[in-house]
């Protein structure tokens, strides 16, 4: 049997009437049944899946856009065009909600590296293109510096594309590799859903959900913001290079990954326990209560945020570093969670 | 020099007895006059910085914050450069390599380039002209040694480490020919994109390798039978009048038991490599590794615990730190930072320690001595 992760880990799937009934006990409050089990099921049930789908709905509108473009003629190219990079923008959001905080099926099939490869290589995409891969087979053959969110924002920004171009083709080829792996994300994260880990398999996926989420927040934080800012102050450059810079949809990727942190943390969609959900039901709620009030700042940080402010980059930066901070050294223990400054993961 | 058994007595009387700990202590401000200072990285209220920490005065009992950098992500290896400046990198998977003064001033920022991240480690030349890098390619995962023009920190030439997640590198001091580099390959497989995860132990694969320092060429590669031992930290000791590469180790075994009970010290004459075994749990993570008169130490913070072996790796004993870190030794003095205190242990004479306290910092795995 193929057991997803993360409840292949002890290799015992609990089925039917004892899912039920944990996550029956899970939602009716009660701080004893609040248990790891439980919540990481709330994640996936209540975020991953949900997440995942919506990154199949939107990629299936990306390949035919593209496809659109190859097709238009000379007078609706640039129509087409501006639709291709409408899809792409919004498969992009969806992907970035997701990824966000990496676990489970993510991690394990490597998705950010196969779909999300930065920053991208022109010359390679060149070479991709001239090999005219037509099928899933040819694709596998290219490697991910050429393909992915990144090759595409190239195809549709740096370089656009032109109606019956051999790069318009290349470019729906990566369309399609990108909705393939979205539906088998999507494919994995129900199966695993639909499964209960036992505790020790389940306390193991708790620690990588806590470490993946202060992992995303260090993304955002120093990857995506600070370091931009700090490279292009110390070596004198006018622009900071932001993510998704060509596309100009910087701001779209923070408010997707701060999006995806937010409700893991503190403001959850309906069903899913929150990071501070299981602290109060835990019986934590003096914790619960900052982790909220530093979220609440964090938040007030992000909104609204354009990397045109340098100085209000680094103020956020530093809001969600403040955040970090009481996750790693507060949170996390009080859910069991080692991440340890002092060295519990080594080096 | 004390023979073995005054220094298990030393030991034995620091585990002991607390209060004759103290005493000792306080004899010890006296001896003081020297300014003892030294750089390190640390974790503060607010953030991350690097810095100098200074022992000042008589009556101090604290180290003090002579200097301090803020700096953007967790730092790891220092080295002091010849002309007195010194650098910082990253902790692995990191993206910066900072030089900076004694002062706490700022000289240089020096970015990685794409897809490459430091790995932790800075080595110099002799001559001050070159700087090697421990590295890893994002792609691929190969480990990496990045030589570097020490004046404007650019890359001159990448070499492979013939293996994955390289660490800390120094000079091989194991014969009289100079100019080879031994470099730890912690083999502990990671996947690039989320950071520290790691992936696949079963695939582990640490070794420590020899490499021509001018050509980057492989000239030896030896490994542990025990591929679930992690090889990471360096420290050359002296066994006999010959050099003897002390190794600190991470063992990422999946049975707790056998994990907790793993050797945290192995060592390397120059031909062979092998692990010391331990007649105490250490928790299976040494953090950090210096010698001093012909004995390793290990600091081990998950046991809350410096080991202490000779040069040939026989067992002297354990010191008890909470969350033993950083280690350094410097002239007759060997230095261990703990999670409140740090200790200065004049050779192994418990009357000459220096015990003083860590003024609100989470000290980082290392730190140097400046003098």
């Amino acid at each position: 049997m193929n057991i997803p992760y993360p409840f292949r880990i002890a290799g015992k799937v609990l089925a039917g009437a004892a899912l039920l009934a944990v996550a029956a006990a899970a939602f009716a409050g009660s701080a004893a049944a609040v248990n790891n089990a439980a919540a990481i099921q709330s994640v996936y049930r209540h975020w991953a899946v949900p997440r995942a789908a919506e990154l199949v709905a939107a990629s299936a509108r990306l390949r035919p856009a593209l496809q659109a473009v190859c097709e238009a003629p000379a007078d609706q190219a640039d129509a087409a065009l501006q639709q291709a990079r409408a899809q792409w923008l919004a498969s992009m959001q969806s992907w970035e909600r997701l990824s966000a905080v990496a676990i489970g099926p993510l991690v394990e099939r490597r998705s950010q590296r196969q779909i999300d490869f930065s920053p991208t290589r022109p010359h390679m995409i060149g070479k991709a293109v001239k090999s005219a891969p037509a099928s899933a087979a040819d694709m596998e053959l290219i490697g991910t510096p050429a393909k992915g969110f990144p090759a595409l924002e190239w195809l549709l920004w740096v370089k656009p594309l032109q109606p019956a171009s051999p790069e318009c083709r290349y470019a729906v080829e990566l369309a399609a590799e990108i909705e393939r792996e979205a539906q088998a994300l999507d494919a994995a994260y129900r199966q695993a859903a639909a499964q209960l880990a036992d505790a020790s398999s389940a306390a193991s996926a708790m620690s990588e959900l806590v470490n993946q989420w202060v992992g995303g927040i260090e993304r955002l934080r120093w990857s995506n913001l600070e370091m931009p800012v700090r490279v292009a102050i110390t070596t004198g450059r006018e622009t900071a290079d932001y993510p998704r810079r060509d596309s100009g949809a910087s701001a779209t990727v923070w408010a997707a990954e701060w999006s995806a942190l937010r409700a893991l943390a503190s403001s959850p969609p309906e069903g899913l326990l929150a990071l501070e959900s299981i602290l109060r039901a835990r019986g934590s709620a003096g914790l619960a209560d900052a982790l909220a009030e530093a979220v609440g700042q964090a938040d007030a940080s992000m909104r609204g945020l354009t990397g045109t402010d340098r100085d209000r980059v680094l103020a956020a930066a530093e809001q969600l570093a403040a955040l970090k901070r009481l996750v790693e050294s507060d949170v996390a223990p009080a859910l069991g969670v080692s991440i340890g400054f002092s060295d519990a993961d080594g080096d | 020099m004390l023979n073995r058994r005054e220094f298990l007595a030393a030991v034995t009387a620091l585990l002991g007895a607390p209060a004759l700990a103290h005493a000792a202590s306080s004899d010890a401000l006296d001896k003081r006059a020297a300014v003892t200072r030294l750089a390190a990285s640390w974790q503060a209220g607010h953030g991350y910085q690097v810095g100098v920490l200074s022992l000042a005065s008589a009556e101090a009992d604290g180290l003090n914050i002579a200097a301090a950098v803020d700096v953007p992500t967790r730092a790891h290896g220092l080295l002091r450069e010849p002309g007195g400046t010194l650098l910082a990198v990253a902790r692995r998977p990191g993206d910066w390599l900072l030089r900076w003064n004694g002062e706490g001033q700022v000289v240089t920022w020096h970015w990685i380039e794409a897809r490459r991240a430091f790995a932790g480690h800075v080595l110099g030349s002799a001559d001050g002209r070159t700087l090697y890098t421990t590295e890893m390619d994002l792609d691929s995962g190969t480990g990496l040694i990045g030589v570097r023009d020490a004046a404007t920190l650019q890359k001159r030439a990448e070499w492979p480490t013939h293996g994955i997640d390289p660490h800390q590198l120094m000079w091989d001091r194991s014969s009289t020919e100079t100019g080879k580099l031994i470099v730890a390959n912690g083999g502990v497989p990671t996947q690039p994109e989320t950071g520290r995860v790691k992936r696949k132990l079963e695939r582990m694969d640490s070794s420590v390798v020899r490499l021509d320092a001018r050509t980057g060429e492989l000239l030896g590669q030896w490994r542990l039978d025990d591929r679930r031992l992690s090889l990471r930290h360096l420290a050359w000791g002296e066994a006999g009048g010959q050099p003897v590469l002390g190794i600190a180790l991470q063992a990422e075994h999946d049975d707790p038991g056998i994990k907790a009970s793993a050797p945290v010290l192995a060592l390397f004459d120059g031909r062979s490599l092998r692990p010391v075994p331990l007649p105490e749990v250490m928790a299976g993570y040494g953090g950090d590794i210096a010698a001093l008169d012909g004995r390793f130490a290990v600091s081990c913070p998950r046991a809350s615990s410096v080991a202490m072996f000779d040069a040939t790796g026989a067992w002297l004993g354990h010191l008890a730190l909470p969350e033993a870190g950083a280690l350094t030794s410097a002239a007759d003095r060997l230095w261990v930072a703990g999670r409140l205190q740090a200790l200065g242990l004049h050779g192994v004479n418990a009357a000459e320690q220096v015990r003083a306290t860590v003024p609100g910092l989470r000290l980082d795995n290392h730190w140097i001595a400046l003098g």
